[in-house]
């Protein structure tokens, strides 16, 4: 079954999927995300593309023209200082959130 | 470098970015689709059905992901403001009326406030002006509450409630320099005058403590921003230079910054000199002498307008105590030369934060009521504009209800609808600036020319940022007012109905139609009432002018001369004087010519005056007019004599003191008596002076048109010598032709002289009434303005139903309804609503004229015929305005009327 990624939280995904990756292209992205959720979550993209856009805008990643290993051209992104540090602050701000649902969901 | 400068700056390479973008995601198609035909070849090979779909998917993304670099709010105003103006250019006669409504508001209200901000709002450009008060010493009605210089001296130096007092005059002066004279304002100023003020001079330097010490050592002058640009073309090497001031040697050490005219609203001095300089800059030889420091110069009527800095913390109430105990002791130190005591004065302290403003006294209602009034204006102006937009809404109902029914948001819509209303109104603001600045040009064209030597209303009418601040907002906020109701109203459309193109019949579409009619009747309502003022205002007017002035003004010229600006002595002035009387009355075309100090209908001069042995009532007013008169004024003049003679050569120094006195002053001491041979007792202990009186002259108007005629008495110049006087010239053919001749004349006696005040009587006369005239000129154009955009309010409405009713009204025709019949239908609608809105607007005008009785003359404001006169020209324009679209209904061709 497939799952829609929870809202909030492509950002941290695509950070993450860069600083484990390195340099990638969009199409990697989504693809290092759907397999190793074994398929679980879906990044469509429509909602990857504009996200890669606001990060640009935003620093959180360096976009550079490369050559596939198929020899396409495709745009890899990097991430920056700044990514790292937003990455960083996701992360916490997710596990808290998440040490909080636990909490509620789960009988003591 | 910030988000959003990224995206500022993405907007410059968005075809970069956009041609990127299309590569991306074409290529991560392409990869996700090689990915697919690797895993499972066979489905490939079958045609994916999802293949085909790649395109459209990735046109969808991209647009999405594009959509991240955009702006969707200006895109969106961009996209409203072409769609307006697209609009606009389909409907040019809409557009055209509307514009011109909002210009007709906007640029009166810009004309009108571009004067009142200067008048009556804005404050002196001095640091923390709200400290400023005027400071005025009352002494009985009718005296001059300004002060003499040691008063002040003593009160700028022992008061406590001050930080800082100035004192200072206008005075008219010659300046000249390389050989070239003219006449300036003059402000004698307190040394101190900058340094409180906190003015800092653009160029060069203010007064120093040393300037301000002792009289006649330091004749330096700060000179304004604006004689500084026209006289010396704005050199810096200007400071140290040598110039002349009433003959005397000065040195300019400053120039005033751009924006300070002095402390006088409405008047702009073009020098500032130190108050210690005055009596070498007075052309009286008694003044002279006695300004500063003669024993004499403490007990002499004030000459000194006050402006103090109050301490904070003080109130003016504590102010004026503490400045009235102090003038008080002052007074009982230093007591009249004859020992008796002087008056102790009431000092009274008010609002400086504009200086002062007594040039004001007389525009400032006037322009209160022009601001009312365009602000009515403004209102109809929208309101017709609200109306178009209405009745252009109904027609673009099916145009909206596509719009809403194929998905658009109402606030979307809104905002369109409003977006073209304030493109409306920025047109029009825009074309109200130009109709503004015509405008303004009238407006000041009625202000007097120098009303007299000493004082000179200024007033300014450029167009500043302020104006232009203000148009913008009335422009913005007259766009919202007109834009939004007809905007709400258009977007609730009923979908279903709008579609089915109902046509409007009785009983449909009420409430719009309440709306729409309930402006034409505000309309009609605020037309009537400025109507009506504006026709009270010119009866009033007509009034003012048949006014008997008790001379006449017509074929007389005035010209003034000041022989003190040459320093010439009095015996030199007299033969100059003589000289100039003698070769003018030689001149072709001259009856009869003369000198006076005065000129009728001008400032006026006061003066103490009773009948040798009244006891006067304590408290009874005893002032008088004052003039002093050549050989043969009353003749000049026309002014009959009743009894006795004019001053004539033999009425001189040598001669007993003579007078003549008006018949006022001779009924009032000697009643049922002849005046002949008594003796006339002016100027108060220990000055007094007797005169004889040999002559007694009719009545006339002295200072304004309107005045109470008081007692007036007259000396032979011979006899009371002033070195400026106003030469008057009674000629057989148009007076002003005349002023060339005596011009030659009198350069051809010294040519240094500069003539002033010249204009004829007539012109006086005018200039005297011209608040009367700007209120009536005004009032009556804003009337018409109203009148018209009632009118086409009205014709807007009228036709509008008519429109909508075309197959209603083809239906009554197809049924035996006669033109006549249909006319009278229609005729009968458009009355019942000019009625409604006649009937409003007289109850408003009976109410609210009574706001300006006090600026009438000899009319009352409930004036029956300037009622019913603005009642009846607004039903004829009503009726005409009715009258078009009725003719047009009733020539319904009732088979194309049902077939629409």
């Amino acid at each position: 079954m497939k799952t829609d990624i929870p809202s909030g939280t492509l950002y941290m995904l695509v950070l993450k999927t860069l600083a484990r990756l390195g340099p990638m292209h969009g199409y990697g992205i989504a693809l290092y995300i759907e397999q190793t959720t074994g398929e679980v979550l879906q990044v469509e993209e429509g909602t990857l593309y504009p996200a890669l856009q606001r990060m640009l805008i935003k620093a959180w990643v360096r976009a550079e023209w490369r050559t596939t290993e198929n020899k396409r051209r495709a745009r890899y992104y990097t991430l920056t200082p700044a990514g790292r540090k937003q990455l960083a602050a996701e992360m916490r701000d997710f596990d808290r959130a998440m040490t909080a649902i636990r909490q509620v969901i789960e009988p003591a | 470098m910030t988000a959003f400068f990224r995206k500022l700056k993405g907007w410059w390479r968005r075809d970069e970015i956009d041609a990127e973008l299309q590569e991306e995601i074409r290529t991560h198609f392409e990869m996700k689709a090689a990915d697919l035909a690797d895993r499972n070849p066979a489905r490939h090979a079958a045609g994916h059905p999802g293949h085909g779909g790649h395109s459209s998917r990735s046109a969808l993304v991209l647009e999405d992901t594009r959509s991240v670099w955009g702006w969707p709010a200006l895109e969106a105003l961009w996209h409203d403001l072409r769609y307006g103006a697209r609009m606009m250019r389909n409907a040019p006669g809409f557009t055209a009326v509307a514009v011109l409504s909002l210009a007709i508001g906007i640029g009166a209200n810009t004309a009108i406030f571009s004067l009142a901000d200067k008048v009556l709002i804005r404050k002196l450009p001095v640091s923390a002006p709200d400290q400023l008060v005027v400071v005025s010493a009352s002494r009985g009605a009718g005296v001059s509450t300004t002060t003499n210089y040691p008063d002040f001296a003593d009160y700028r130096d022992k008061n406590e409630v001050f930080d800082g007092l100035v004192g200072y005059m206008q005075r008219a002066m010659t300046l000249s320099e390389s050989g070239r004279a003219e006449r300036v304002q003059g402000l004698i100023v307190s040394g101190n005058y900058f340094s409180v003020l906190g003015v800092t001079p653009a160029v060069g330097r203010g007064f120093l403590p040393e300037e301000d010490k002792t009289p006649a050592t330091h004749p330096v002058l700060v000179i304004s921003h604006g004689l500084w640009q026209r006289r010396f073309g704005g050199d810096r090497n200007i400071i140290g230079k040598p110039v002349s001031v009433n003959g005397n040697p000065f040195t300019v050490v400053g120039v005033a910054p751009p924006a300070f005219n002095g402390t006088i609203a409405a008047s702009a001095p073009d020098v500032y000199v130190p108050v210690m300089m005055v009596e070498q800059l007075s052309t009286s030889p008694f003044d002279r002498t006695n300004l500063l420091s003669s024993p004499r110069s403490r007990t002499l009527s004030g000459w000194l307008q006050l402006l103090g800095r109050v301490k904070p913390g003080i109130s003016h109430e504590q102010a004026a105590a503490a400045m009235t105990t102090l003038a008080g002791q002052i007074a009982r130190a230093y007591p009249n030369a004859d020992g008796s005591p002087r008056v102790e004065p009431k000092i009274l302290v008010e609002d400086g934060s504009r200086g002062h403003t007594n040039l004001l006294r007389d525009i400032k209602f006037p322009l209160q009521m022009l601001m009312a009034t365009v602000l009515l204006i403004l209102v109809i102006a929208c309101a017709n504009v609200a109306n178009l937009l209405l009745a252009r809404a109904s027609t673009r109902q099916k145009e909206i209800a596509i719009r809403l029914a194929t998905g658009a948001g109402r606030m979307r819509l809104i905002r369109q609808l409003m977006t073209e209303s304030l493109l409306l109104s920025a047109i029009g603001g825009l074309a109200g600036l130009a109709l503004a600045a015509s405008l303004s040009g009238l407006i000041v064209g009625f202000t007097p020319p120098n009303n007299n030597a000493f004082s000179s209303l200024t007033l300014d009418n450029r167009l500043d940022t302020r104006v232009l601040g203000f148009t913008l907002a009335i422009s913005v906020i007259t766009g919202i007012l007109f834009g939004l109701a007809p905007a709400l109203i258009a977007t609730r459309t009923d979908l279903v109905s709008a579609l089915r193109d109902d046509a409007a019949v009785f009983g449909k579409k009420k409430r719009h139609f309440n709306l729409r009619n309930l402006l034409v009747v505000a309309q009609v309502a605020v037309s009537v009432i400025v109507l009506v003022g504006a026709g009270l205002c010119v009866r009033s007017l007509r009034n003012l002018y048949s006014i008997d002035t008790g001379f006449d003004a017509s074929k007389v010229l005035v010209v003034s001369v000041d022989v003190g600006l040459s320093s010439y002595t009095r015996e030199r002035g007299l033969q100059f004087y003589a000289d100039l009387l003698e070769r003018v009355r030689r001149l072709p075309g001259v009856e009869a010519v003369s000198l006076a100090t005065q000129i009728a209908l001008g400032d006026g001069f006061g003066a103490r005056m009773r009948g040798d042995g009244y006891q006067p009532k304590p408290g009874e007013d005893l002032g008088a007019d004052f003039n002093q008169v050549a050989s043969d004024y009353f003749q000049v003049m026309k002014i009959p004599l009743l009894e006795g003679r004019e001053f004539n050569e033999s009425d001189t120094t040598t001669t007993p003191a003579v007078a003549v006195i008006n018949q006022t002053a001779a009924r009032r001491y000697w009643p049922g008596q002849s005046a002949l041979g008594r003796r006339v007792i002016l100027g108060r202990p220990p000055d007094e002076q007797p005169r004889v009186v040999v002559g007694v002259v009719k009545d006339s108007k002295y200072r304004r048109l309107t005045e109470e005629v008081r007692p007036a008495v007259f000396m032979p110049f011979l006899q009371r010598y002033r070195a400026d006087m106003t030469l008057h010239v009674r000629t057989s053919g148009e007076p002003s032709t005349m002023l060339a001749f005596v011009r030659r004349e009198v350069q051809a006696l010294d040519a240094s002289l500069p003539l002033y005040n010249t204009r004829t009587l007539e012109d006086q006369k005018t200039s005297s009434l011209y608040t009367s005239r700007l209120a009536a000129t005004l009032l009556t154009m804003f009337g018409l303005l109203a009148l018209m955009l009632a009118a086409v309010g009205l014709y807007g409405v009228m036709a509008y139903m008519v429109n909508r009713r075309t197959h209603e009204i083809g239906i009554r025709m197809a049924l035996g309804a006669q033109g006549s019949e249909v006319r009278r239908l229609v005729m009968t609608e458009g009355t019942v609503i000019m009625l409604i809105g006649l009937v409003l607007g007289l109850i408003g005008a009976l109410a609210g004229t009574r706001l300006v009785e006090s600026f009438l003359y000899d009319v009352r404001p409930n004036d029956p015929l300037t009622f019913a006169g603005a009642a009846a020209l607004l039903v004829a324009v009503t009726l005409l305005a009715n009258y078009l679209p009725a003719r047009h209904a009733s020539r319904t061709d009732p088979t194309m009327a049902i077939r629409q």
